[in-house]
């Protein structure tokens, strides 16, 4: 491993004193291992430290109840669950002693289920009989040796992790607490160290060098200032260094360990002790987004300092895997990467099928994967992708920069469905340049798309911090960006809002009202209801040469079968594979036609919902109805 | 018009290009025709080479004019000499008949006939039998009723394919 330096044995010696535990607190999901904590105590491990992993996440889901745990894991979840956690972390300092959030988001809460009444009764008992209990229960046992604790946190484990810290401290002051994370990335985590007194040092980047080179220095007694991206108080004043470039090898990382999780997790009775699991264990194979090296979507803040786009060989991704399905004997996984690398379609997925491995897997890829793309990967076991589609307009697509067409994103969700790939999307709005045409021209063609899988949500986009529009706030005539309210909810008033928060309240120039989208929303909101129902709608095709049946089965009481032979039937099946042209479509059936008949051929198949129009693109809408060819 | 500037590009497209319309159509099947008098009657020239290349008149009297020949008629007005305003004209008829042709063959025919002129030597599409308008194919494709999946193979039809095997 690259920079696993090896100790000489004064070093080994002092660094055997410095047990470390690496901690990850609510709301951190229950169901799945942390791939931070595990990869950060496969790496210190690799420097002669004593380090054990504490998903402590699991000990608050198994006193709530996991049914009432995870919709507190929201990332967004206006911050319900950093507030929980708010006065056990700022005592007295905390903003909302009486719970006015519980109301002051009445409507936003409303998916945590209940009347407000029940709400607010459910959750300030949580705030003030649950979290006080279990972090009393947490700091009982098993710290006495404990020289350094690692907290690693992503959207809303702020919270928590200070109320732990800060009774850790109190009890034990010795120890030193090390923050990171997502929510400690670049000014985030300065302005937290010098605003939360129970945070000692903060990694402010990439913490797979950082941490444990930190944790070196702490157990040689040296200044650590020579570190890069770690931030620590100095007096009252914050020294932070920046962080080093991200790493670029990363094969050279070990694998992760989830022993621990998996020991708590069945200990605490939330899985069963089995032995075939069916947890989704979390991978990773790549780190940044190629697309967004050289087109970073407006609206994406995922990729701070951390764009670069850097993956592991597809022979060590494949050995990473066999090696996590032996020890921790689940066969499902799940990549964090933000995008697919797509040299794996050559190597990792092909070596995957010839090696007939039964695994399931889960990317997020890019939406402009074809048929064959697809196929190859359903065939080497892929069944769940987050394409990040966005929107069914190519223009809005153009505004966000996305570097797709909505008919690409049609076809995406055709072919997903007919490898029967689980697909998680949105539909976005709220970008500068809308217009209420583009809006209705996607309102009037959701119907027709009622066969395939729905967006998970649709709604305004979030302002996130590292965003284009966060960062060039001019370009895009952002014209208010503050902290989203929650915040003010959760923080003391010493905390800066504008360095810490991730999500932003914003209005910008050029944007429509919310009533423009009613009609959208409305639309997006059956389509879901009619999946959720389990009577999934049907539009499917069989075709044999020069003769074709679509059963159209989308709309309620109006089923029936259209039959198209000679050129029409040659025309769509010419759409099927990917949005084509009409001249396409012409040249490809050998000229056959003047490209006015193909063009009037497509237009009154998308009349009838048949096909999806996108400018000069066509795709035929209906599926093959014999699947997985 | 004077052949200003306004129609200099329309005038200067080359007439191998506007007649290649009806080109894509001859590949189609239903094929441009002409009254076999009316091309024999222009004598040794563009109609006697492209009867040399293999087009025969059929039994009705109707001469099917092939790509090629199309091509090389596109390509000898190019060469003719023309002033701008003649060009244009020229380009402006052709044009006319070539989408008018086109229409025709697509189902949608904007008249019956594009004629020479003189009753009964008629320019048109013939198509070898009737073939409905695209409106009118996508009017009757449509039966309605639900279609439910049966069962993806019997046991009848197991055996069927043992016993053949």
């Amino acid at each position: 491993m690259s920079g696993a330096l090896a100790p000489d044995p004064v070093d080994r010696a002092a660094r055997a004193a410095w047990s470390t535990v690496i901690v990850g607190m609510p709301f951190l999901d229950s169901g799945q291992p942390s791939i931070q904590l595990g990869l950060l105590k496969a790496v210190v491990e690799g420097y002669g430290f004593p380090v054990r992993t504490l998903h402590a996440n699991l000990d608050f889901a198994a006193r709530l109840g996991v049914d009432r745990y995870r919709p507190l894991c929201e990332h967004r979840g206006w911050l319900v669950g950093d507030w929980l956690f708010s006065v056990a972390a700022f005592g007295n300092a905390a903003p909302d002693p009486d719970g006015r959030l519980v109301d002051d988001f009445a409507d936003e809460l409303a998916y945590l289920g209940g009347t407000l009444a029940e709400r607010r009764e459910r959750l300030l008992r949580i705030r003030d009989e649950d979290v006080p209990a279990y972090l009393d229960a947490l700091v009982e046992t098993g710290w006495d040796e404990v020289r350094v604790v690692g907290f690693s946190s992503v959207f809303q484990q702020n919270a928590a992790s200070f109320a732990l810290a800060r009774r850790l401290k109190r009890r034990y002051p010795d120890i030193v607490t090390v923050f990171g994370g997502a929510n400690f990335e670049g000014e985030m985590g300065v302005e937290l160290t010098r605003s939360v007194d129970c945070v000692d040092l903060a990694v402010t980047g990439e913490g797979d060098d950082a941490f444990p080179r930190l944790l070196c220095a702490l157990a040689a007694g040296e200044d650590p200032s020579g570190i890069p991206g770690v931030a620590r108080r100095v007096g009252n004043q914050v020294v932070a260094t920046p962080p080093a470039p991200p790493r670029h090898r990363l094969d050279d990382l070990p694998v992760p360990d989830y022993e621990e999780y998996f020991e708590r997790s069945q200990r605490l009775g939330l899985l069963p002790p089995v032995g075939h699991r069916t947890t989704w264990i979390p991978f990773e194979s790549a780190r940044g987004c190629w697309w967004g090296e050289k087109h970073h979507c407006t609206f994406c803040g995922l990729n701070g300092s951390t764009m670069k786009y850097r993956s592991k060989s597809a022979q060590r991704v494949f050995a990473e895997l066999a090696e996590q399905a032996r020890r921790y004997r689940s066969f499902r996984f799940e990549a964090v990467d933000n995008i697919l690398d797509v040299t794996y379609l050559n190597e990792l997925f092909p070596t995957l099928t010839a090696n007939n491995t039964d695994y399931e897997l889960f990317y997020e890829v890019k939406a402009n994967l074809t048929r064959a793309q697809l196929r190859t990967m359903a065939q080497a076991g892929l069944v769940g992708i987050q394409p990040g589609l966005e929107s069914l307009s190519s223009p809005v697509l153009r505004l966000m920069r996305k570097g797709v067409r909505a008919a690409q994103n049609v076809n995406l969700l055709r072919w997903a469905q007919y490898y029967d790939l689980h697909v998680v999307w949105n539909i976005l709005w709220g970008f500068p340049g809308e217009t209420e045409g583009q809006c209705k021209e996607q309102a009037d063609w959701v119907p027709h798309l009622a066969h395939l899988q729905p967006p998970v949500s649709a709604g305004r986009l979030w302002m996130e911090r590292w965003s284009p529009l966060y960062m060039r706030p001019e370009e895009f005539g952002v014209r208010v960006c503050v902290p989203e309210r929650s915040y003010h909810y959760v923080y003391p008033d010493g905390v800066d809002l504008d360095r810490v928060a991730y999500f932003f309240d914003h209005e910008m120039a050029g944007t429509l009202p919310d009533s423009t989208y009613r009609e959208l929303k409305q639309a997006v909101e059956e389509w879901k209801a009619t999946w959720a129902s389990g009577e999934r709608p049907v539009l499917k095709y069989w075709s044999a040469p020069g003769y074709l049946q679509i059963y159209d089965g989308r709309y309620p009481g109006k089923e029936g079968t259209y039959t198209f032979e000679g050129p029409l039937a040659d025309i769509y099946l010419a759409c099927s594979d990917r949005p084509t042209t009409a001249s396409a479509v012409r040249d490809k059936l050998g000229q056959k036609l003047p490209v006015e008949t193909v063009r009037e051929a497509i237009e009154e198949f998308a009349q009838r919902g048949l096909m999806f129009l996108d400018e000069s693109l066509a795709v035929a809408l209906a599926i093959p109805a014999i699947t997985g060819r | 018009m004077s052949g200003g500037d306004s129609d200099r590009g329309a005038s200067r497209r080359g007439f191998g290009i506007i007649l290649g319309g009806l080109a894509a159509g001859a590949i189609l099947g239903s094929a441009v025709v002409a009254h076999a008098d009316d091309i024999k009657g222009s004598g040794p020239g563009a109609a006697g080479e492209s009867a040399g290349r293999g087009s025969t008149a059929d039994a009705g009297g109707l001469r099917k004019v092939s790509r090629a020949e199309i091509d090389s008629l596109g390509a000898k007005l190019d060469a003719v000499k023309l002033s701008d305003n003649e060009r244009a004209l020229l380009v402006g008829l052709l044009s006319l008949a070539v989408d008018t042709i086109g229409r025709a063959r697509a189902g949608n025919p904007v008249s019956p006939l594009v004629t020479t002129g003189r009753v009964g030597e008629a320019v048109g599409v013939q198509a070898p039998a009737h073939l409905p308008s695209i409106r009118d194919q996508f009017r009757t494709a449509f039966t309605p009723g639900q279609v439910h999946d049966g069962r993806a193979i019997s046991d009848d039809l197991g055996e069927v394919i043992h016993g053949t095997g």
